[in-house]
């Protein structure tokens, strides 16, 4: 409580600094106060943002090119090159095994499908027209976009490795969260207790990571010792098996499809925030695009999937894109459930276990690598801000 | 041109609403419009399921947690709220009890939200309505550290924390940060959450300052008020629905957070968060795992009590930083 106490004593004296400051420069002439004011305002941002993100950040990136545990040896590549020549981090081994995998397989018979789809799609209403393939017609969309997912799958849960393992975690994640977000802003759309119903998909988002892992432990969880049958477990067919740690009996094993399971529980907390912004820009598009299309002929399915997806495009790549840069800073879950363990070690847990080794050198590479991967995604949603902005 | 024919005897609305009398074709299509709707509700009960279930368990006895399913309580009704006061009170093996964890949470939460939002309004106001040089390129600056994950900075701010920093130019050392050993000590977590929170804070709240009426400010400056007597008496008051939102989705950010938590605390138990408490009891392994259900639904309580009471200010945040208007 005294804490408390003091952090408002606190913060009356800087809003009363604020004001002291800011009835001095209105008595200075207009000249003076146009360009001094406007720092007066900034001053506690840039000191903040200055000190704890700009300078550790660039101390961050100086440090993974820095022998020694802490950096006091000089200059040199070698947390770069173990980190990447570490086949437990990234390895291209199985390449092969990847190209004869099921899921491979499936995604390569959805790309048939999809093509075939697209040619029938082409050919109606208007067997005249030019085009050869619809690839926008309901049908070869959804094929094409789990084709993609299906070979994604199959490439990360065959190559293995610590980098594969957060580009996993991205396509999961992601690619069902505004999958499944979607399906729900439609289906809740034309529902009755939509408000209630978009409530309580949405409220796991309000939940800890940490307290989202304790309650998928109870679902989760094999029966042995100190632990009740998980729920999952009690519908499951067959022996019980430990979904967040793999093991299957005294033998089997489930992994690495156990990361899986975990992601299943990131899904339960995001899919609710892609459904509540694709709500919101589905009831966005004009009406009159709906009803011009409807005059036109079209059904419900075909209004939805040629006139209101289009439109909310934009919207979709900025939650898979905030989705994405979310997902590849994945801590707590994977900390809280297995602490990266059997196979389901990220980036992030490594720069943890550096930062409690002592070993900044090497947290602070694994660090950078997490920025290098975020970078591109990021720069594609400040370009869409700069444009709406200034 | 014609006369409309006039209307037939029969009163044919009434048998056409009878269901026999339907439209071929009709009759499924009521049946498959409401599946839609049976759909979403399955989703709905599969996603409630999972906290349904931690809030049963919580209050079963030791015996029945581990043995049947918390399904069976409707059978086999045996509440307690045993474990609730254990885990508040009297946690077994020393550790702390939940009660203070929750309360260090909210020393935690509670500056980690009201000084970011001072500052970032501040900062707003003077990126959306002043003229200066370099305004862009602060901007700019702001949204590329919003990209900039929070990792990139632990080591340093570590570093900081621990030892200060100084400067070393031509022979003469200056202190740029005093050392003041903050680490392990709640002010060391939230004044890392202020800096992190502040890229977000300032661009949320941009967002909604660049959007007010200009003639607002005009009609101000020609009554004399200066940029700071409009920022007090006109942009704060008209903010607050920004102002709320985003202090809602920043305290809930900064009470469910562990990982700043455990960088910046961990040898200080007694001020530890209920996030750090809850992991040490889940990894506990025996001791008091009867307690975890309880446990995690105190730490989930808060804020579940603000989402569903202040849900409109949360989704608009959400909102302003994703969807372009």
């Amino acid at each position: 409580m005294t804490t408390v106490i003091s952090v408002v004593v606190a913060l009356t004296i800087v809003v009363g600094l604020f004001t002291v400051l800011n009835m001095a420069a209105d008595r200075l002439p207009q000249r003076w106060d146009d360009r001094l004011r406007p720092w007066l305002f900034m001053a506690p941002a840039i000191i903040f943002m200055f000190g704890a993100l700009v300078v550790p950040t660039i101390r961050t990136v100086i440090l993974s090119f820095s022998g020694g545990s802490r950096g006091e040896d000089g200059f040199t590549t070698a947390n770069w090159t173990d980190l990447l020549g570490d086949d437990a981090v990234i390895s291209f081994d199985r390449v092969g095994d990847v190209l004869t995998s099921r899921l491979f397989l499936l995604g390569v018979v959805l790309v048939v499908l999809a093509l075939v789809a697209a040619r029938r799609a082409a050919g109606e209403p208007d067997p005249g027209a030019k085009r050869a393939l619809d690839l926008g017609s309901p049908v070869a969309s959804v094929a094409l976009y789990a084709a993609g997912f299906a070979v994604l799958m199959a490439v990360f849960s065959t190559l293995r490795g610590v980098i594969w393992n957060n580009l996993w975690w991205v396509v999961v994640v992601a690619g069902l969260s505004t999958a499944i977000g979607l399906a729900l802003a439609v289906l809740a759309d034309r529902s009755k207790r939509e408000t209630l119903a978009k409530s309580l998909i949405f409220m796991p988002m309000a939940i800890s990571l940490v307290g989202a892992a304790i309650i998928w432990k109870y679902i989760y969880d094999a029966p042995g010792a100190g632990q009740a049958e998980g729920l999952l477990n009690v519908l499951w067919p067959g022996d019980p098996i430990d979904f967040l740690r793999g093991s299957s009996g005294a033998t089997g094993s489930i992994a690495p499809w156990n990361n899986f399971f975990i992601m299943v529980i990131m899904i339960w907390i995001q899919a609710g925030f892609a459904m509540v912004v694709l709500s919101a820009a589905i009831k966005g598009v004009p009406a009159e695009l709906n009803e011009a299309a409807q005059v036109d002929g079209a059904n419900e399915a075909q209004v939805f999937w040629r006139v209101i997806l289009p439109q909310v495009i934009g919207t979709i790549v900025v939650v898979m894109t905030t989705l994405t840069i979310t997902v590849l800073k994945v801590f707590d879950l994977v900390k809280a459930t297995t602490g990266g363990a059997a196979d389901t070690d990220v980036l992030a847990n490594r720069v943890y276990d550096g930062l409690r080794n002592g070993n900044f050198t090497n947290a602070s590479t694994y660090a950078v690598m997490i920025l290098v991967l975020v970078l591109p995604i990021a720069y594609v949603n400040i370009r869409r801000n700069r444009q709406e902005v200034f | 041109m014609a006369i409309a024919a006039p209307p037939p005897a029969v009163d044919v609305d009434a048998r056409a609403a009878h269901p026999a009398n339907e439209p071929v074709g009709a009759r499924t299509h009521r049946v498959l419009g409401s599946l839609p709707t049976a759909v979403l509700w399955a989703i709905v009960l599969i996603w409630t399921i999972p906290t349904i279930g931690l809030l049963v368990t919580s209050v079963r006895p030791e015996a029945d947690q581990f043995g049947a399913g918390w399904w069976t309580i409707v059978t086999n009704p045996s509440l307690t709220a045993e474990h609730y006061g254990n885990a508040l009170f009297d946690p077994p093996g020393g550790s702390l009890p939940f009660s203070d964890a929750f309360l260090n949470s909210f020393a935690i939460a509670i500056p980690g939200t009201l000084v970011p939002i001072a500052i970032a309004a501040a900062a707003a106001y003077a990126l959306a309505w002043m003229d200066f040089k370099g305004r862009h390129w602060l901007f700019i600056g702001v949204l590329a550290m919003m990209a900039v994950p929070l990792q990139m900075a632990l080591v340093p701010l570590q570093q900081l924390y621990t030892g200060g920093a100084h400067l070393t130019i031509a022979g003469t050392t200056f202190i740029v940060f005093p050392d003041l050993d903050l680490n392990n000590k709640p002010v060391a977590v939230w004044l890392a959450h202020t800096a992190f929170g502040l890229p977000l804070a300032i661009y949320l709240l941009h967002n909604y300052i660049s959007g007010l009426p200009r003639d607002v400010f005009e009609a101000a400056r020609i009554d004399g008020a200066g940029h700071f007597g409009i920022f007090w008496r006109i942009v704060l008051p008209l903010a607050k629905p920004a102002l709320a939102a985003f202090a809602i989705f920043q305290f809930l950010w900064v009470w469910n957070d562990y990982l700043l938590a455990l960088v910046f605390l961990s040898q200080n138990q007694d001020a530890s968060p209920l996030t750090i408490q809850l992991v040490n009891l889940v990894t506990s392994r025996g001791q008091g795992t009867e307690l975890l259900p309880a446990a995690a639904f105190i730490s989930i309580v808060v804020p579940l009590i603000i989402f569903f009471s202040l849900q409109r200010y949360f989704v608009r945040g959400l909102l302003a930083g994703s969807v372009k208007g």
